[in-house]
């Protein structure tokens, strides 16, 4: 802020000649001060002329001692000293003649002194000599005086002796005796008038320099000082077109540039001061907020930190490489870490991981390394670990992949660890409760099964036989319910020792509940070793026991056995099939055991579906019969043909009996295809006789046919169907003679059979039960030997004694003999000679489908060769 | 009496065919039997129908084959096969009722001779041309499917 009302400086040359113009009137002054200190100072003029007098006085009396006063040198010695002070002009003596004699001047000798001094008054002198008294006389300008003094040679005397003496000149310059008196007498206030004006004037251009020019500078000075300072609205306030007017007006503008700008700078400050301000306050205040979070933040870390040290499960974090990012120290202590350093940390060779059920477990396969692999969720996972120093431990492991968002990609892995072993233990002690029994202590179901299952695997593996006994006491209900549970039990613990005795060491023996036991046997090497261990069970069971006090010995035990792997399943279905085969004991008597027999099921499944498929065959009329004519011997004729049933197979092709019979043969369904049988060879004979051939058809028949009581009716109903009034021969042949023997009155279905032109022939002659009593007792028309005889007969003469007996016997008994399988000349002579009635075989015909045997027949004409004798 | 070893049918003489399987587990067992019945001079009447199991299930063991060959065999060279694994099977039921013939008539059974041509039989039959058919089955069941 300008500051008003300042005096402006004057312009320096106003003030250089001010002070140039001081200068000069105090020097002015100075000048007229000592004039006017010379002109007119009465007090300094009486002092002077006195000076004067004084003067003269002197030289008078420095004169009057003298006598001779103009001769005297001293005279004039004096008179030349006084030569020497400044103020006297001219000093003089003069005689009375009014001549020089000594003057302060030499020149001047004996010289008229009104020619050498002008002003000379020659009045004064006459005064002065005449009067005896001295005349002063003033000049004109006043500068000098002119004394006139007589001279005596004593004062005294000068007043003796009037108007005679000498006379003294002097002129006496009252200027230089006025400067010199000032000098002299003024000199000090002189001096201090001049210092005091010098003083003054200099304390007055002091001042004015001061005031107008040293103070404006100061004043400038200053200001541009506070402006450099930063000072503002300072101004010198300075008007007027003086140079340090104009200089302070430059430096008020520029202060007042500066002064605007910076105020603008000011503003612009403040502005921004109260952004930046704004801005810190915001950023304070999210300080403040991230801090307080931060706290929070490290508040609930150290909580969670605690709790993670002080937790006993194990806690690991993982990210997405699988890199461990913290593991707190439960999941260090419970996996070992410490001991191994970091990594999932287990020295293989001093750890051992093992699974639940207590298979050795890898690395590899340890569910956080799988996590870590494949990122999956794993879940309640038991691992063993075990230590050689403190022993195995369980622990139950999550291992969970985390994702930042749901469903995102893992950003890390979170595993937890428990120490489950405690859990364990007592599962473990629940376990062994689980799988033994409490009565007996013996294996109970559960455990057997699992036996049951490692055994089974075992014995497969090894190639041996496992045998699976199922046991159950006989008579026990009976103990139990005359002595009550607890004798019951007591018994049932005694047999349960009795069994484990029996049996070698490493056999099972389990308890299933009541009075049910199973015995495993592993590798066996035959049933026979399995039979004598049953026996030792039986024969051990079966001593009598002591039951409360009383002897009891009705106490045995049934069983039934199955072997693995002949019985191929699995543990339940062999307990299953050890158990029926223990029912079949128990119904066969008790105090035995029975084998299980492992063909029967898939026998009756085989069964089953044979008999499916012959039923399907039966009625889309698979079966079909195909002929072999039979020879008569004598003359070659062709007497008869036996029906041969033959199943036409969709898959097999073309199947003798031989090779589907026996699937059939204990059913019912054989019955129906023998039914099958006698009525087609029944059409077929039929058509041959209308045909106008007679031949006799030879029928097999199955024992089982003829055991049906209603055989004989049925027969004769189907050949009531078929004849036609014309009479043919049927003959029936039968395979297995032996089965013969259990048909009740044979002998009078032959007879009946007989009365239909029905006849019987025995097909196994020769072999087997066909013994001569069997003969005798059979009353069959023929006997038929087997190809088997007359394929060998020519080398074989046991053969050839066969067949000769058996035609022999034929004869005997009046028995019509057949030879099967004729396949050569010789074979056919040797059999005519030894007298054999009929014949078949490949020598004449094979067996042929109903059209080609009937084309056959047609042709066939007897080999005169064979048959010409 | 000679205890041999009862046939087994291991890991490597499984087919993959459940059912085929199955009924080679019978007949192998119908074979021990077999064996052990002629071995232990056993009465004859349970070692001829033992026999005769094990000619009817022959029958109908090879009646599943069979069936089978007849399905899945369908290029010449197939059918080729086909029917030498069908001669293979008439074989062994000839033989079978040869025996069957031979205990009816109460004739002289070489038991070894016999007995090493069963297990020989089914040892070749099924580990070689039983899997090949059981190879052939399950390639065209996994390409129909
Ligand atoms: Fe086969
Ligand atoms: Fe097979």
């Amino acid at each position: 802020m300008p500051i008003e009302g300042r005096p402006s400086p004057p312009p320096l040359r106003f003030t250089l000649v001010l002070i140039v113009s001081i200068l000069i009137i105090a020097h002015l002054i100075l000048e007229k001060a000592l004039e006017v200190a010379f002109e007119q100072p009465p007090r300094v003029e009486k002092h002077q002329i006195q000076s004067a007098r004084q003067l003269i006085g002197m030289v008078q009396q420095a004169l009057s001692s003298d006598t001779a006063i103009a001769e005297s040198p001293n005279a004039e010695q004096i008179i030349r000293m006084q030569g020497a002070d400044s103020n006297v002009e001219f000093l003089a003596l003069l005689n009375q003649r009014g001549e020089i004699v000594f003057s302060t001047k030499n020149t001047d000798k004996m010289q008229p002194a009104n020619e050498v001094i002008t002003d000379f008054d020659a009045d004064a002198y006459q005064q002065a000599k005449s009067e005896q008294r001295m005349v002063i006389d003033k000049s004109p300008s006043g500068k000098s005086i002119t004394l006139y003094a007589p001279l005596s040679p004593s004062g005294i005397a000068n007043e003796s002796k009037p108007g005679q003496s000498d006379v003294l000149y002097l002129n006496y310059d009252l200027v230089r005796a006025k400067r010199d008196a000032l000098r002299e007498n003024l000199a000090l206030s002189n001096w201090l008038s001049q210092t005091a004006i010098l003083i003054l004037s200099a304390v007055l251009i002091i001042y004015l320099l001061n005031h107008w020019v040293a103070e404006p500078l100061r004043r400038i000075g200053k200001t541009v000082s506070r402006v450099a300072k930063g000072d503002i609205g300072v101004a010198t306030g300075f008007q007027g077109s003086s140079e340090l007017a104009l200089l302070g007006m430059g430096v008020d503008s520029m202060s007042r540039e500066i002064d605007a700008s910076k105020s603008a700078l000011v503003q612009a400050n403040l502005e921004l001061e109260k952004r930046v301000n704004e801005r810190t306050e915001h950023l304070e205040r999210e300080i403040r907020y991230r801090r307080n979070l931060e706290r929070a933040l490290r508040i609930h870390e150290r909580q969670m930190q605690t709790v993670f040290n002080t937790v006993s499960e194990g806690i690991a974090l993982w990210d997405a490489e699988g890199r461990l990012l913290y593991a707190n120290p439960g999941f260090k202590k419970l996996l070992c870490m410490e001991q191994f350093g970091c990594s999932v940390g287990f020295g293989e060779n001093s750890i051992k991981l093992v699974t639940e059920d207590g298979d050795p477990l890898s690395l590899a396969e340890f569910p956080i390394t799988k996590t870590l692999s494949d990122l999956k969720a794993r879940e309640g996972v038991i691992i063993g670990i075990e230590q050689p120093d403190s022993g195995q431990r369980w622990v139950t492991i999550n291992v969970i992949p985390v994702t930042e968002v749901k469903g995102g990609a893992v950003t890390g892995i979170v595993s937890s660890v428990s120490d489950v072993t405690d859990l364990k233990y007592h599962e473990n002690q629940l376990d062994q409760m689980a799988h033994f029994d409490a009565l007996t202590g013996l294996p109970n179901r559960r455990l057997l099964h699992d036996r049951m299952q490692q055994l089974v695997e075992n014995t497969r593996r090894k190639g041996r036989i496992l045998a699976v006994c199922y046991l159950d006491l006989d008579g026990f209900k009976h103990i139990n319910d005359t002595y009550g549970h607890k004798a019951g039990d007591g018994l049932l613990v005694e047999a349960a020792s009795r069994f484990v005795n029996c049996v070698r060491a490493g056999d099972t023996v389990a308890r299933l509940g009541g009075d049910e036991f199973v015995i495993l046997l592993a590798n066996i090497e035959d049933e026979t070793e399995c039979e004598s261990i049953l026996n030792r069970v039986l024969s051990s069971l079966s001593n009598p026991y002591t039951v409360a006090g009383n002897i009891e010995s009705g106490i045995t035990v049934s069983a039934g056995i199955t072997l693995y792997p002949a019985d191929n399943r699995d543990p339940d279905t062999l307990l299953r099939h050890a158990d029926q085969a223990m029912y079949a004991a128990k119904r066969s008597g008790k105090n035995r055991y029975h084998w299980f027999d492992p063909n029967l099921e898939q026998r009756l499944l085989a069964r089953n579906d044979s008999l499916n498929d012959i039923a399907r065959a039966l009625s889309q009329r698979e079966f079909v019969l195909h002929y072999q004519p039979k020879i008569r011997c004598h003359d070659g004729a062709v007497v008869g043909a036996e029906a041969l049933l033959r199943w036409q197979h969709p898959v097999l092709g073309t199947l003798p009996p031989a090779h589907f019979i026996p699937l059939v043969e204990e059913h019912d369904i054989a019955l129906e295809l023998g039914r099958y049988v006698i009525q087609e060879a029944l059409v077929q004979a039929r058509a041959w006789l209308q045909q106008g051939h007679f031949l006799s058809v030879g029928i097999n028949i199955f024992a089982r046919q003829l055991q049906q009581p209603n055989f004989a009716e049925e027969l004769e109903h189907t050949l009531n169907q078929i004849k036609t009034g014309q009479r043919f021969s049927i003959d029936l042949e039968i395979v297995e003679s032996a089965a013969l023997e259990g048909i009740r009155d044979f002998p009078a279905l032959v007879r009946r059979c007989e009365a239909m032109d029905v006849t019987f022939s025995l097909d196994d002659f020769g072999t087997g039960y066909s013994t001569l009593d069997h003969l005798r007792r059979i009353p069959a028309q023929s006997l038929k030997i087997d190809r088997s005889f007359v394929n060998d007969l020519l080398s074989n003469s046991e053969d050839r004694i066969l067949i000769e007996a058996t035609i022999g016997l034929g004869r005997a008994f009046g028995r019509k003999v057949i030879a099967e399988g004729v396949e050569t000349e010789e074979q056919l002579r040797w059999l005519r000679a030894a007298g054999c009635d009929e014949m078949q075989g490949f020598l004449f015909a094979r067996p042929m489908d109903s059209m080609a045997f009937l084309n056959w027949l047609q042709q066939y004409r007897p080999s005169t060769g064979w048959f010409d004798s | 009496m000679k205890y041999t070893r009862p046939l087994v049918l291991d890991e490597s003489a499984l087919t993959g065919v459940e059912e085929i399987d199955h009924q080679h587990q019978h007949l192998l067992n119908l074979i021990n039997h077999t064996h052990l019945s002629l071995l232990k001079n056993g009465s004859p009447v349970n070692t001829r129908s033992l026999v005769r199991e094990l000619l009817g299930y022959s029958i109908y063991h090879f009646n599943t084959e069979e069936s089978l060959l007849k399905q899945y065999a369908t290029t010449e060279e197939e059918k080729a096969e086909a029917d030498k694994h069908i001669s293979q099977h008439r074989l062994f039921s000839q033989r079978v009722v040869l025996l069957q013939e031979k205990l009816v008539r109460r004739q002289f059974i070489d038991t070894d001779e016999l007995l090493s041509f069963l297990t020989g039989w089914i040892n070749d039959h099924v580990l070689l041309t039983d899997k090949a058919l059981a190879g052939l089955i399950l390639d065209r069941q996994k390409s129909e499917s």
